[in-house]
């Protein structure tokens, strides 16, 4: 019995084949299921996103087995043994729960801390449980790595802080406005950069947003896109009144936005705030705005600074993060070891006897009333009570390992009698939350 | 009896809120800004049992010494700032609420569980709601400062361009600004119908030219300050730094001129 995984990521294989090896839509029958009938396969968990595919198995003969998943891969993704080598990676044991802890908790990711994978773990394990591939082993990992998970989001500042330039916006938004409902934005020209923190801030609830762009078509174009609002660029000092965020990120030699435009809309928007954000190279707006009361202004070297600064904090919190998944590896380790079939019986046996010490121990008063004899009598009544109490379980046990299936009565047995009350601590959970 | 007890676990449960904000603070997380926030809820539910056991003591005559008028302000000050924490999530202002609500809860301290001789002419009805309505506004007046400098802190924090250091998790510059127009609008509606209750009483009770006594003109020197404040506000249309460099500007000359008043003049307003 081992714990296996094979699997490619954004790291070791390009998109194409990645897109090969990922399940399609109403593919029958499910790859789970596919991999489940594989031979030497007992357990069988399958995650795919557009960055990874992940194989985890629990499987009796670990190269048999590797072979069979790996061929079955290689088909799906149509390259060779050569190219193999390449496209994917394998772990067994302990190494295979590190890695399955660390794509949990976003140590894997493309984006380090990207809060989304552990949603797809858990909906991939959801779809794994409705198709009973999984068994004792897998769901303990899963849920092992969704604690794994939990710590490291609540225990370091892993995923607190923006890391790209277009997210930096959203940051700032949230400092200078607190939430972001009720509030509208203003993208001036169009930009990939523009469009991605607009995205984010509509994604982060803003309710409004109105583009502009020297070529009207463009804006209207992109409005579609967005559900927002187009309006013709000359109009662009009148909105300048009611939009809360301004992004600009036009191709204009001279500035679009002057401190004159802002003077007269802080005058007719009563000095509300604005935040205005440049990211155009040259710069859209007069730098001399950012002096002014109630204006915030950020330049696209601002958002990199931010972005670069919370990026050496993640690393520093990525490391902390590391040390968390390494305690919950042991932690399962040390779980999966104790479902061997020989340290349980010891187990049961030194349970049952504690027990029996202790209710000896209890009719104490009792028993010194008997003579020498008697209760030398009564305890070797009381040990072949046990003996025979105990003796169909653990042969069944025995028996169980030669059978294959010994990983589940083993399970079942710590279950029933509490084996497992002492050596695993209850985890540490704590809350922690992003801004405010 | 319960008097003092309620005191200790009011003081004891303050100085955690005050150690939980500042480690928020330190550390730069928010989670323990909302275990303080709790801490401070259980701080004010303790020091609202300590003067409702204190007033229940002597008949309900509310304010009988100097160490009353502490405690009700500190009183005040944290359950606006509670109140106002439920519409915005403005967590780590709490920072610095609760070591004042401390410091005056511990000024306050003497006062406490000592029985006190009450005059007569604080018995009146009317002298409750005007020393009430008083102090609370002016404790709106301390809320709406303490938001003012930590907009002023945030402000430079976000025109600095610097996002490191102890100010990263300072609440968003709207919230600041809101909470300084509500204690404003707030504590100058207050302040008025303290000093109109005063006044009420003062004409039927008081003789002579009490209308020049130094902590009246006190008084109407912080009531215009409220009230221009709140004007520039509503109908200038002032909102961020302005408005938040003003507040904390009247707000010090206030605190320094009442100190000297209390100094240097007799007043017809001192009875402990």
């Amino acid at each position: 019995m081992n714990i296996l995984l094979v699997g490619s990521n954004h790291k070791t294989a390009p998109l194409e084949v990645r897109e090969r090896l990922a399940p399609k839509e109403e593919e029958t029958p499910h790859p789970l299921i596919t991999v489940k009938n594989l031979p030497f396969i007992r357990e069988v968990f399958f995650l795919s996103t557009c960055n990874r595919i992940e194989v985890l198995s629990v499987v009796e003969e670990a190269e048999t087995a590797e072979r069979e998943i790996k061929d079955w891969l290689r088909n799906r993704g149509g390259f060779s043994l050569h190219q193999a080598e390449r496209y994917l990676y394998t772990y067994t044991g302990e190494e295979a729960i590190r890695h399955l802890f660390r794509v949990a908790a976003s140590l894997d990711s493309l984006i380090v801390g990207e809060p989304q994978i552990l949603g797809q773990v858990k909906d991939a394990y959801r779809q794994a449980t409705e198709m009973g591939t999984t068994g004792t082993i897998l769901n303990r990992a899963l849920h092992s790595s969704f604690r794994t998970a939990k710590r490291v989001r609540t225990e370091t500042g892993l995923a607190n802080h923006a890391v790209s330039v277009s997210y930096a916006a959203v940051e700032l938004a949230k400092k200078v406005f607190g939430k972001l409902e009720k509030k509208s934005a203003l993208l001036v020209g169009a930009g990939e950069m523009a469009e991605l923190a607009a995205r984010h801030l509509i994604k982060n609830g803003l309710s409004r947003l109105i583009l502009t762009n020297r070529t009207l078509s463009r804006a209207q174009e992109l409005a579609v896109v967005f559900g927002a609002r187009a309006i013709p660029f000359q109009e662009l000092t009148s909105v300048l009144t009611e939009v809360d965020i301004v992004i600009s990120s036009t191709g204009a030699s001279n500035y679009v936005i002057t401190t004159n435009m802002i003077t007269d809309a802080l005058r007719r928007r009563r000095n509300r705030l604005i935040l205005i954000i440049d990211i155009a190279v040259p710069r859209d707006a007069d730098p001399e705005i950012g002096k002014m009361d109630n204006v915030y202004l950020f330049d696209i070297d601002d958002l990199q600074d931010i972005a670069d600064e919370n990026m050496n904090m993640r690393q520093v919190e990525a490391q902390k993060a590391e040390l968390i998944v390494e305690e919950e590896t042991v932690r399962f380790m040390s779980w999966l070891k104790s479902l061997e079939t020989v340290p349980t019986i010891i187990d049961l046996r030194e349970k049952v006897e504690h027990i029996m010490a202790q209710e000896m121990e209890r009719a104490g008063a009792w028993l010194r009333s008997l003579s020498e004899t008697d209760r030398k009598e009564v305890a070797i009544l009381m040990q072949s009570v046990i003996k025979k109490i105990l003796h169909d379980p653990i042969t069944v046990l025995k028996e169980g390992h030669t059978e294959g299936g010994e990983i589940d009565f083993v399970a079942a047995l710590r279950r029933f009698f509490k084996l497992d009350e002492k050596p695993i601590p209850p985890p540490r959970e704590r809350k922690d939350d992003a801004l405010s | 009896m319960n008097t003092i007890v309620f005191f200790y676990l009011a003081v004891v449960v303050y100085l955690m809120a005050t150690v939980l904000y500042t480690v928020s603070l330190v550390r730069r997380r928010v989670h323990p800004a909302k275990h303080a926030s709790w801490t401070m809820a259980t701080a004010f539910l303790f020091h609202s049992l300590l003067m409702f056991f204190m007033w229940q003591g002597r008949g309900f005559t509310l304010f009988a010494t100097a160490y009353d008028v502490f405690l009700f302000f500190a009183w005040s000050l944290t359950g606006f700032y509670l109140l106002f924490q439920l519409r915005t999530k403005t967590r780590v202002l709490g920072i610095s609420i609760a070591p004042v609500s401390l410091i005056l809860l511990l000024l306050s301290s003497p006062g406490v569980g000592e029985p006190v001789s009450i005059p007569k002419i604080l018995e009146s009805g009317l002298v409750h709601v005007h020393v009430l309505f008083a102090i609370m506004g002016e404790a709106l007046f301390l809320l709406a400062t303490l938001a003012g400098i930590a907009y002023l802190i945030q402000d430079r924090v976000l025109k600095g361009k610097r996002q490191r250091g102890l100010f990263r998790y300072l609440p968003p510059l709207k919230d600041l600004d809101r909470i300084n127009e509500w204690a404003l609008i707030w504590g100058l509606v207050f302040l008025t119908v303290g000093i109109i209750a005063g006044m009420f009483y003062a004409r039927v009770t008081w003789t002579g030219s009490w209308h020049l006594d130094a902590k009246i003109i006190w008084s109407w020197v912080a009531w215009v300050a409220f009230a221009v404040l709140v004007h520039q506000r509503l109908a200038i249309g002032w909102t961020g730094r302005r408005p938040a460099i003003f507040t904390c500007g009247f707000f010090i000359f206030l605190a320094i001129t009442f100190i000297l008043e209390n100094f240097l003049f007799t007043s017809q307003h001192r009875f402990f």
